[in-house]
């Protein structure tokens, strides 16, 4: 901890001296495990075995940040609840053990709800869009910046520490940077994550391969990201997309897609006062957008393609999910016995 | 990426606290490291550039000046919920990220198109 903590202190004092444009020392992408790194995480495994049962912290959470839903949204699993529950608990403990308070979120599936559906623009219907335009001004009034109800407790515990303590409790939670291990994806694209500190010692009890976990579990859970960016390069696409734009800006909006046609509209509704010039601006928008569409044929060009893309990212990751839910179903037998030896199963 | 205009205007107000809205806070101060709680977006790669934290659900990043041109991101997050980064405001346009607690991504891809960003128990 003693390491780490100095490691932490060395980046604000490097940060001070370099300000915000130079690449600061001790990335993830040009460090790799030390010495210093090997002791800290036996120390912190050590400490992982070392926690009792006793005052585990968990939290019931609320429902969801409350912003309504969408269709095709994220959804989980009763056996993915209880893992999340499982890892949240393996890090309270260890948080604990280092002196910290940390308050393990039991979600609950019913009440995961999501923002958006994560899909490219979705297909609105002309009639739809001459009566309520992308539907902004129902969704404006009810848009309040919020902290997820999931996230306060423990971002109230930190706001009471003190700046040396919240940095410890970073440090402790997160690890280093110093010992940041990264994977490759298949789509080329890299991720990456420290490999000491509670999180990542609980993840190792419970998936045994840190870096196995940080590939497997973005590919099982983020395909919809990879799915956008294979239609992002489609030529299909974005022929169709040209032509759209092309016909939006005969209209007189200069706009690269829908989503941003979309934000035009949105923005209208950021000027305080304005809502009926705002509202009729989103009709405005809207109509065109839906009109361009049909000219262009873009939304039946997007909605193919991201179909046949789909289908494609599923092929290929195939064998990765299975691996991913085979290790999460391994994982669930550890959690019960990690947490059934001290007294703690669900 | 590195070559940013908006860089120099930046310069000015590094460290200072840009806007606190009730749950939707953004700190600009250019450092790697990122407070827990927060998703925290670099305006460069490698974590480098202007950093904003948001400790929170934010339907539009355009009061910062990080919007369309963030580059590198990390989870902070104090529980085990993701951070999902979108395309356009309102959590519209396409799902570009989806970070696991912990999780980092040093060089973003999509790049420089985040516009809001929620959390979620998955993607």
């Amino acid at each position: 901890m003693a390491h780490g903590s100095a490691d932490v202190a060395g980046s604000w004092a490097m940060c001070v001296v370099h300000r915000a444009y130079t690449v600061v020392e001790g990335d993830e992408d040009m460090v790799r495990r030390s010495s210093g790194h090997l002791a800290a995480l036996l120390l912190v495994t050590v400490a992982l075995a070392a926690c009792s049962s006793e005052g585990d912290t968990v939290a019931q959470d609320g429902t969801g940040s409350g912003r309504g839903s969408a269709p095709g949204g994220s959804v989980l699993s009763e056996e993915e609840a209880f893992l999340v529950l499982a890892e949240q608990q393996l890090v309270s403990r260890c948080m604990r053990v280092a002196g910290f308070e940390y308050v393990a979120v039991r979600p609950r599936p019913s009440a995961v709800v999501a923002q958006g559906s994560g899909h490219f623009y979705e297909e609105r219907s002309l009639v739809a869009r001459r009566q309520d335009g992308y539907g902004l001004s129902k969704t404006a009034s009810a848009a309040v910046e919020e902290i997820p109800v999931e996230a306060r407790a423990n971002n109230e515990i930190v706001a009471k520490l003190t700046p040396a303590e919240k940095e410890r409790y970073t440090l402790t939670l997160f690890g280093s940077d110093r010992t940041a291990i990264s994977v490759t994806l298949p789509s080329g694209k890299s991720i990456a994550t420290n490999s000491d500190g509670c999180l990542s010692e609980a993840r190792r009890a419970l998936y045994l391969d840190l870096e196995r976990w940080l590939l497997l579990d973005y590919i099982g859970s983020a395909s919809r990201l990879e799915i956008n960016a294979a239609v992002r390069k489609d030529e299909r696409f974005l022929t169709a997309l040209r032509k759209w734009a092309d016909c939006m800006k005969g209209r007189g909006f200069s706009v690269h897609d829908p989503g941003d046609a979309k934000e035009e509209a949105a923005k209208a509704y950021e000027a305080a006062g304005n809502e009926a010039n705002a509202r009729s601006r989103e009709l405005e928008i809207a109509v065109a957008d839906g009109e361009c569409g049909e000219q262009s044929s873009f939304y039946t060009v997007l909605a193919e393609v991201e179909q046949e893309h789909t289908a494609a990212v599923n092929a290929k990751n195939e064998a990765n999910v299975i691996a991913f839910r085979e290790m999460q179903a391994q994982a669930r037998d550890r959690a019960k016995r990690l947490l059934a030896r001290s007294g703690s199963g669900k | 990426m590195l070559h940013k205009l908006r860089l120099t205007v930046a310069v000015a107000i590094v460290g200072a606290v840009l806007v606190t809205a009730p749950g939707a806070s953004a700190h600009e101060a250019g450092s790697p490291v990122c407070d827990s709680g927060a998703l925290c977006v670099w305006y460069d790669t490698h974590y480098t550039g202007s950093r904003f934290m948001f400790f929170g659900t934010n339907s539009s990043w355009h009061s910062w000046a990080i919007a369309d041109d963030d580059s590198s991101s990390k989870n902070n997050g104090t529980t085990g919920l993701r951070a999902r980064i979108w395309e356009n405001t309102s959590y519209g346009g396409t799902l570009i990220e989806c970070l696991a607690q912990g999780v980092k991504v040093a060089h973003n891809d999509p790049n420089d198109e985040g516009s809001s960003n929620d959390w979620q128990w998955s993607c």
